[in-house]
């Protein structure tokens, strides 16, 4: 199955077979199970394509999600956004069953969605996936030197490091006197 | 998260992009070991975080060998790296510079003109440079080889002008007056002993600061000393040595009887031993689980050589000899009286 079904988690359309694990003999028709992102827009994903996330599989046969379950409560991915977690259902169905290559050219050019893919996909626990994620973003720096890198990484340069550290402890003291502050007019 | 307590949480906030800075440290062990050795030598300078952190995972590279030679008053070094079975070398070059306490350093034989000139003795700034490199050397080379080969003058060698530039008269009086040539000579070779001294003792100081012994598959040394192979050993893993004694002017006595230690796991595992220029110590006992064997002994007492009748492997060469191996050509008795 390669669709991913859209629309909010109550109108969630589905036919949940009765093989609650993908464990049972291979005639019993595929479950699928539902996902969701930050944008709360469920997807419908088969076991075989989950089976590339350590952290799901680990989920539907450790704590013996069943399908039904999973119907009614979508697995909830908060911390990841919308258009990430369809890029990685995408893969993984693309992937379902399927010896992976040893090249994948499919992946975001634009270096956010690509760091923010990496994150969503270390969460995930996708092996295969991560790692072309890793050689894509150490394909962006071959060969720059360190001022192009510094630029293309986005790092904070050791000056601007110290002041934001500067900063942030500045801060700091003055959330601690404003809390003072307030506790001695509270006491008052 | 990686460095992310550097930063107030409010700092990333759910707007905010992810950065580099972002990825959990699992992930980054995974990014750096995709990235080739040179571009990791420019991640180290882009800040510090990312030079305690390259110095903490010690990412696998592509470097396979090493060769490092201290040649007349300059230090060669080729590097060999693995681009997918397509082999890339370049060389470095450590330089005495033209003016007192300076070097030069330059790469892949470029016009002198365009090496960076930087204070300090030449050996100085290898060590400086190869410390990282030494230290964070994690895969397995093929080849490791340390060479002083600093007592001869060889015409080839690209030279900086030096602060008293010879003529081609004041040459051809040194070539007339060979006493004199001879004397200085000798000077300049006890200079060259210490440099060598130096040079070595640094790399085993960078060596024994690893928590895990340097692996390679090939070792050659050509040092001055038996002392420096026995400490070296110590310090680098590999089945296969090759060592050679290099020529020196200026010698101890015990400086050509070598003595491996030999509960050192080093020898222990080791597959092949040739040893050229060295008188070996050790009692042919320690020898028989080499495969391959190829040492010089100034003396065997008879019940050895039954042991090795007895053994009767092809490979085993053993060389009795006490000639002066190390003569160079022009040296005779004479020089060394003066």
């Amino acid at each position: 199955m390669s669709s991913t079904e859209q629309g909010t988690s109550s109108a969630a359309p589905a036919e949940p077979t009765t093989a609650p694990e993908s464990a049972a003999a291979p005639e019993v028709p595929e479950s699928f199970y539902y996902v969701h992102g930050k944008d709360k827009v469920v997807h419908k994903v088969s076991a075989g394509a989950l089976q590339h996330s350590a952290l799901i599989h680990g989920m539907i046969s450790n704590l013996g999600y069943t399908e039904e379950q999973a119907k009614a409560n979508p697995f909830p991915f908060e911390n990841i956004d919308g258009d990430i977690l369809q890029m990685v259902v995408d893969w993984c169905n693309q992937h379902k069953g399927k010896p992976t290559p040893p090249e994948d050219t499919n992946l975001p050019k634009q270096k956010e969605k690509l760091f923010d893919l990496v994150l969503a996909v270390n969460y995930l626990e996708i092996k295969e996936l991560l790692t072309y994620c890793c050689k894509q973003v150490a394909m962006m720096v071959k060969g720059k030197s360190p001022e192009e890198i510094r630029e293309i990484w986005m790092i904070p340069t050791d000056a601007e490091d110290e002041a934001a550290e500067k900063e942030a402890k500045k801060r700091a003291g003055k959330e601690a006197a404003g809390e003072t502050a307030a506790a001695a007019g509270d006491a008052k | 998260m990686f460095l992310s307590k550097w930063f107030p949480s409010n700092w990333f906030s759910k707007n905010e992009k992810p950065t580099i800075m972002d990825m959990p440290h699992l992930v980054m062990e995974q990014v750096l070991d995709n990235v080739d050795f040179l571009t990791i030598l420019n991640l180290r300078k882009v800040c510090k975080s990312f030079r305690n952190l390259i110095d903490d995972i010690k990412p696998i590279n592509n470097l396979i060998i090493i060769r490092i030679y201290l040649e007349f008053r300059r230090i060669k070094v080729e590097l060999v790296f693995d681009f997918e079975e397509v082999f890339v070398n370049f060389f470095l070059f450590y330089q005495e510079g033209p003016e007192e306490n300076s070097c030069c350093i330059f790469k892949d034989f470029v016009e002198p003109e365009f090496a960076v000139q930087k204070d300090g003795h030449f050996v100085d700034a290898f060590l400086t440079d190869f410390e990282p490199i030494l230290k964070n050397q994690r895969s397995k080379l093929t080849e490791l080889e340390i060479k002083v080969n600093c007592f001869y003058y060889d015409d080839d060698y690209s030279f900086l002008s030096q602060s008293k530039p010879q003529s081609i008269f004041s040459r051809f009086l040194f070539k007339k007056f060979e006493s004199v040539s001879t004397m200085t000579c000798i000077v300049e070779r006890r200079q060259d002993d210490n440099i060598a001294n130096e040079m070595i003792d640094g790399i085993w100081r960078i060596l024994e600061s690893r928590t895990v012994p340097l692996e390679t598959g090939k070792l050659k040394l050509i040092v001055p000393k038996s002392s420096q192979v026995v400490r070296l050993l110590r310090s680098i893993k590999t089945n296969s040595l090759h060592g050679n004694r290099a020529n020196q002017g200026a010698s101890s006595p015990g400086d050509a009887d070598l003595t491996l230690d030999s509960k050192c796991e080093t020898f222990k595992t080791m597959e092949e031993l040739v040893i050229s220029k060295f008188y070996m110590g050790n009692p042919i006992l320690d020898f028989l689980h080499i495969p391959k064997l190829n040492i010089i002994r100034d003396s065997i007492p008879r019940e050895d050589i039954l042991i090795i009748k007895q053994v009767g492997s092809e490979f085993f060469l053993i060389k009795l000899t006490r000639e002066p191996l190390h003569m160079l050509p022009g040296d005779s008795d004479e020089t060394y009286a003066k």
